[in-house]
């Protein structure tokens, strides 16, 4: 891996998808302290992650059980 | 696999294909068909399939109902305040979750699920790319524009994508 200004979109890209093993991530942050002019576009596509809603799910499941007793 | 696992994956599985698919098609009876349908997929194969593999199976079923069905009804619209109409009792969301939101649904199908996939279950490009029967390199492409341009959206909303 080597990160320069060329490409460094691509790895942002790829640390944002976790597909970066850890000493890859490490080099992402070095790259970072050396270039602050990129931390917020680093920032701004690491806020593109999306989480889910937790409290979203099916209040009830026992339509999709098999319940052999009753076959 | 047998009843118990099979149940287990109701228990374990079931939500999460649930919010991956009423994320994209915001309707909840299509949603709780599709996962209803999966299960049912499941079982069905339930001889085939290991159970380490349940889950991205139920993906995988479910994603290609979600685009069967997108193809059949065209249901999907640009609702912007889709979430909140689902969640009235659920506080504001942060002014990036908001523009997170409205940026997603003007994505494409196929990105949006790319994206959900890989942000809501952690799934790596080769399990995406199983589970939408797409090349590695496609999912990569398609998920990096995609991100590319959900960045562009927060960076600046009122450019359209």
């Amino acid at each position: 891996m080597n990160i320069n200004r060329n490409n460094y979109e691509e790895y942002f890209l790829l640390y944002a998808d976790n597909e970066l093993i850890d000493s890859e991530k490490v080099e992402v942050i070095m790259f970072l302290k050396n270039n602050k002019d990129l931390e917020k576009e680093f920032v701004m596509i690491n806020n593109t992650i999306s989480k889910p809603d937790i409290s979203v799910g099916l209040a009830d499941k026992s339509f999709l059980k098999i319940f052999s007793g009753y076959l | 696999m047998t009843e118990k696992e099979f149940n287990d994956c109701v228990t374990l599985y079931a939500d999460n294909v649930y919010r991956f698919i009423l994320k994209n098609l915001k309707h909840e009876e299509d949603a709780r068909d599709v996962v209803q349908a999966s299960f049912e997929k499941l079982w069905i194969n339930r001889e085939k399939v290991d159970n380490d593999r349940s889950k991205s199976y139920l993906f995988t079923v479910a994603y290609h109902q979600m685009i069967d069905l997108i193809r059949k009804n065209k249901r999907v619209k640009l609702e912007e305040d889709f979430s909140s109409s689902l969640q009235t009792t659920r506080e504001p969301q942060s002014e990036i979750k908001k523009l997170l939101n409205e940026a997603l649904y003007r994505l494409s199908e196929t990105q949006r699920s790319l994206v959900l996939l890989k942000d809501y279950e952690g799934y790596s490009y080769d399990e995406i790319a199983e589970i939408t029967s797409l090349s590695i390199s496609q999912v990569k492409v398609y998920l990096h524009r995609a991100r590319i341009q959900l960045k562009n959206y927060l960076v600046k909303p009122e450019n359209v994508i």
